[in-house]
């Protein structure tokens, strides 16, 4: 049929083809060679890398303690349960609703009604204890549902609120310290992150390879911390009633143990939440919050966030005066007690004529010691020139007052001073008494420190020890001298002018009832124009045997009572002094001079009749009270104040015919700078009873002025000699 | 296959030119709306309801039975330059509707086995002619290229391996992921990891690089093996023939395999740019694996009519 016929040549043809087409092959062969066993580790790894996706498993970041075992800050984790409702069978939902109810202790039918909603995602319960979240998820597991997620996160809670809010700092929401310790510490306290990796399809899910890889997480370190949550409270809301009260900017104050360097109590006021560390808290910032600029919130919030403590530097004023003392008697330049200093009210030093801070009045001849308790500033002028620039300096080199303290927290600001190359003798007239020198209130702790120790000046720190979840130590901070700036016969003298300073000076007003205190207080021009002042007080308590070492600081007080370090600072730190000791359980070894007026106890006055409880407090000398006129057969059911309270005749005792009606109030007055019988009328006359320490004239009150108490409350004011205070 | 290679060759010879067109009325057919369809940008399917037929799957062995026909039939001696016209018509023809196809890879496999099938003829190849032929080839290639958008990218991509992994270049280089992981030895069966939506067309014209992760370079060694074996087994039997219209028709549907599975494996391996090459015996493809049995099937009634006669 065919014509052709398959000669040799064609054959040739086919087989060269053939020959062709082996080629090719081998050519592939050589390629599969080159792709699978030279390159075929390099693409092993590249397609490892992307069928697999590292779950990171977060690491539970520490915990913080105060010295005592309180939890300051903690992670809590919760639990979310999502559901994605289409890839649950109908005829399953009614059964899963009830056991999720069942479990999470929830409405059965309120889940149901979310899992036949048609959305792509629900969210049925989030917030679920731990105990819950493992009873669903070995549900969910068990029964495999799908599209049920059980979802852990962590938070960062602050049990105690604001207290120590600015030491600790915050978190963001990654859970990493954006402030304070949290920042600090972030190395330690977040731990290090584990991983699941697990196998995934290009689509992103996973595939049926159960080879998952776990990485545990190494949860974070604790941190125990030198302060004492309680002694930190103490000082907080006492630093907060002066501020308010005396119309402060702001207050700080730090309390230290003198011969460790641990801080027991660092605060600031105004404070915030780290719980809610973005809402402001100043009442006129939050009304005008919506026409704020971003960048004038951030300027607020930072502002809000600086722990002033250790962050800010300020002039320290009188305080200062017992580096220039101590400098002087350890040199050798002058002793406490030979009269051979003058003040004439102002002294000119190199044409300038700077003033006492008494001025026009004159203190006259005066030794070292009567300087420093009159807080006189030509003696300590004339100290410092005796001393010269050179030695001067040397204390301040000595004393770390060119740099910082090194202390374990963040953004640590540097004292500012003149050193011996640009000193002239009016700035070091002027540096003598505080003045155009600028230090934190943690290094002026640090330098009150020195002086009750016998001349050590200490590393203060705030973190006493780092330990592992389960509670190995991994560090513990131990004191550090980091040198002896002072013999003890010089801080023993200065802690002798101190002592003599709250006792006879300007510092009277510091007295507490049960503790003697050595301090100072100061009143700094914070600027060049007068008009704003720090009033401050730096003690030692007690003082024979110290214990703690306090640095009040109360900013630009402007009440009418004035912004005298005597009267603004000097009260408030001898309550926050009186209320810890007492809590540290030192013996009380003194008591303020003793109140000559009588008290009596008042009497149980409840189920008493009227006319027969009258009897009763006019017996003691007390007056009878009552919101309304009541019967005299009329039984009392109540009384303000208490039986077993103290009160001097005079003294109204307020009855009520019923316990549970809502009594009377009163706005308690401002007795400040009152004399002692001017304050005592004022007080009764608003209904209210006063309890009077010490005498002269009022230097502070408890309550506090301004807040609304119940007609016939106590009244505490702790009176003091006002006169040259400073 | 057990039912074409009963079939008498020589009825092809006979009906080739019917088979030729018949194999060309079904690719126009592609074209009638509602009876083609379209996937992914190509219209190359014509759907039956219950099944999709790829009528040029169909058309690779026509057109080495119409060819052979052709040159057969009329008797065109190899230095009759004029008479070769009308199969390299044929093979325009077929590569014309394949460019409305946009089946770029089906125009080059028309080419190879056209090209071959009239090789075999006998075809005095002078220089001019060469020249000729390669400069057509390489103006076709040009116009599939330019006036294809993804066809560009896909050679840009070749070249350019870094650029555009997501896109043009994710397709090979999941290959290679896949090949390189195999290794010497494999993953093991069913142990592939780039099947799980990482590899586009895995169980298509890119299957064999699954294969090389689930089996490695042994694997990969003896499959190719296996085809090289299959290739030149079948052209020793054919080469027995003494029939040149049998010769030619073998020679087109077995150069059809071997330039197929050479492709595919260089395509799969990055070797040259990405095109549809499928793999025979191991691509997804009902129309196909059909075709390549059926053309097996006239292969041995070949090589089993020189043992009868």
């Amino acid at each position: 049929m065919s014509l052709a016929f398959a000669s040799i040549k064609h054959k040739k043809r086919l087989t060269l083809l053939l020959v062709c087409a082996m080629l090719g092959f081998v050519v592939v062969i050589g390629r599969l060679f080159y792709v699978q066993i030279i390159k075929g580790d390099y693409y092993e790894e590249l397609a490892y890398k992307q069928q697999t996706k590292d779950r990171t498993v977060e690491a539970s970041r520490g915990t913080i303690y105060d010295s005592a075992g309180n939890i300051l800050a903690i992670s809590v984790s919760s639990n979310t349960l999502t559901i994605a409702p289409t890839n649950i069978p109908d005829e399953n939902k009614a059964s899963i609703a009830e056991e999720f109810a069942k479990i999470l202790e929830m409405d059965a039918d309120s889940i149901l009604a979310k899992l036949n909603k048609k959305v792509s995602l629900v969210t049925i319960a989030s917030n679920i204890e731990k105990e819950k979240a493992v009873k669903l998820s070995s549900y969910i597991s068990q029964n495999e549902i799908k599209g049920a997620y059980l979802d852990e996160s962590t938070t960062r809670a602050y049990p105690y609120g604001a207290l120590l809010s600015h030491v600790l700092g915050f978190t963001g929401v990654d859970n990493q310290g954006l402030s304070g310790l949290e920042i600090e510490y972030e190395d330690e306290l977040s731990g290090i992150p584990g991983k699941i990796v697990g196998s995934i399809d290009g689509g992103g899910n996973e595939t049926p390879y159960d080879e998952e890889e776990y990485v545990e997480p190494q949860n974070g370190y604790d941190l125990v911390l030198t302060i004492d949550a309680t002694v930190q409270s103490i000082v907080e809301k006492n630093i907060e009633k002066a501020v308010i009260e005396n119309k402060a900017d702001f207050g700080n104050c730090v309390i230290m143990n003198p011969f460790t360097g641990e801080i027991l109590a660092m605060a600031t006021y105004p404070d915030y939440d780290p719980n809610s560390p973005f809402e402001a808290t100043n009442e006129e910032v939050v009304a005008n919050w919506d026409e704020m600029t971003s960048s004038e919130r951030n300027k607020y919030l930072n502002e809000m966030w600086r722990n002033k403590c250790v962050q800010d530097t300020y002039e320290p004023g009188s305080i200062f005066k017992v580096v220039t003392a101590s400098a002087a008697l350890e040199e050798g330049v002058s002793d406490a007690d030979t009269k051979q200093y003058n003040c004439s009210s102002y002294m000119t030093v190199l044409g300038w004529d700077i003033k006492c801070w008494r001025y026009p009045r004159a203190h006259g001849t005066q030794c070292l010691r009567e300087g420093i308790i009159n807080s006189c500033n030509p003696v300590l002028m004339q100290v410092a020139l005796k001393l010269g620039i050179r030695d001067f300096c040397k204390y301040l080199e000595a004393l770390d007052l060119y740099s910082v303290t090194g202390i374990d927290l963040p953004g640590e600001a540097s004292a500012q001073a003149y050193t011996p190359k640009n000193m002239t003798d009016l700035d070091l007239a002027t540096t003598s008494f505080g003045q155009n020198i600028s230090t934190t209130t943690l290094q002026n702790a640090v330098i009150y420190a020195a002086i009750a120790n016998g001349g050590n000046l200490m590393q203060p720190y705030i973190v006493k020890e780092i330990k592992t979840p389960d509670g190995n130590i991994v560090k513990s901070n131990q004191p550090v001298i980091k040198k002896q700036v002072f013999s003890e016969e010089t801080t023993e003298d200065m802690m002798s002018m101190l002592y003599d300073t709250v006792n006879t000076g300007t510092s009277k007003a510091a007295q507490a009832t049960g503790y003697t205190i050595a301090g100072k207080t100061g009143t700094a021009e914070e600027d060049r124009t007068g008009d704003v002042y720090m009033a401050s007080f730096a003690g030692v308590a007690p003082y024979n045997d110290p214990e703690i070492v306090i640095v009040v600081s109360i900013y630009n007080p402007t009440s009418s009572a004035g912004h005298m370090g005597g009267i603004v600072a000097a009260p408030v730190a001898g309550t926050i002094i009186e209320e810890t000791l007492r809590y540290m359980d030192v013996d009380p070894n003194y008591s303020i001079e003793e109140n000559t007026k009588e008290e009596m106890i008042v009497p149980n006055l409840i189920g008493m009749a009227y006319s027969k409880a009258k009897e009763e407090l006019q017996k003691l000398n007390f007056k009878i009270a009552s919101d309304v006129s009541l019967e005299a057969d009329t039984i009392i059911k109540d009384q303000v104040p208490k039986a077993g309270a103290s009160l001097t005749k005079g003294a109204y005792v307020r009855v009520y015919e019923d316990e549970t009606k809502e009594k009377l109030t009163v706005t308690v007055p401002d007795v400040r700078g009152n004399s002692e019988s001017y304050a005592t009328s004022r007080i009764r006359n608003s209904g209210l009873n006063i309890r009077v320490i010490g005498s002269g004239n009022a230097v502070i009150q408890y309550p506090s002025a301004g807040e609304t108490v119940t007609k016939g409350s106590i009244i505490t004011v702790k009176f003091a000699d006002t006169t040259d205070l400073h | 296959m057990f039912v074409i290679s009963t079939i008498d060759y020589k009825l092809y010879e006979k009906f080739g030119y019917i088979i030729f067109f018949v194999a060309l009325a079904t690719m126009l057919m592609v074209f009638i709306p509602g009876l083609g369809s379209t996937v992914k940008g190509a219209r190359r399917w014509i759907d039956l309801g219950f099944i999709s037929f790829q009528p040029s799957e169909l058309m690779k062995p026509a057109l080495a039975i119409g060819i052979a026909a052709y040159i057969s039939k009329k008797n065109i001696k190899p230095h009759n330059i004029l008479g070769y016209i009308v199969p390299v018509c044929m093979i325009l023809i077929v590569c014309v509707v394949m460019y409305f196809q946009s089946h770029m890879s089906g125009a080059i496999i028309m080419i190879v086995i056209g090209a071959v099938t009239i090789f075999t003829s006998g075809f005095k190849l002078k220089k001019r002619t060469v020249i000729l032929i390669c400069i057509t080839v390489v103006l076709a290639a040009a116009l599939f290229l330019f006036t294809s958008d993804y066809r560009m990218e896909r050679v840009k991509a070749f070249f350019n391996p870094d650029l555009d992994i997501t896109g043009s270049n994710w397709q090979p280089t999941q290959s290679l992921y896949a090949i390189g992981s195999g290794g010497l030895f494999g993953t093991g069966i069913g142990q592939s990891r780039q099947k799980y939506l990482w590899l586009p067309e895995s169980q298509n014209d890119f299957v064999f690089s699954i294969y090389a992760e689930e089996f490695g370079f042994i694997g990969c060694t003896v499959v190719v093996a296996l085809f090289m074996l299959f290739i030149s087994r079948l052209v020793s039997l054919v080469l027995k023939t003494k029939d040149l219209f049998g010769l030619m028709i073998s020679a087109g549907i077995i150069s059809m395999f071997a330039f197929q599975i050479i492709m595919n494996i260089a395509v799969v391996t990055k070797l040259i740019p990405t095109t549809g090459m499928p793999l025979p015996f191991f691509s997804y493809g009902g129309t196909s694996l059909l075709i390549n049995l059926a053309s097996i099937g006239i292969v041995l009634n070949v090589t089993r009519q020189r043992r009868a006669s």
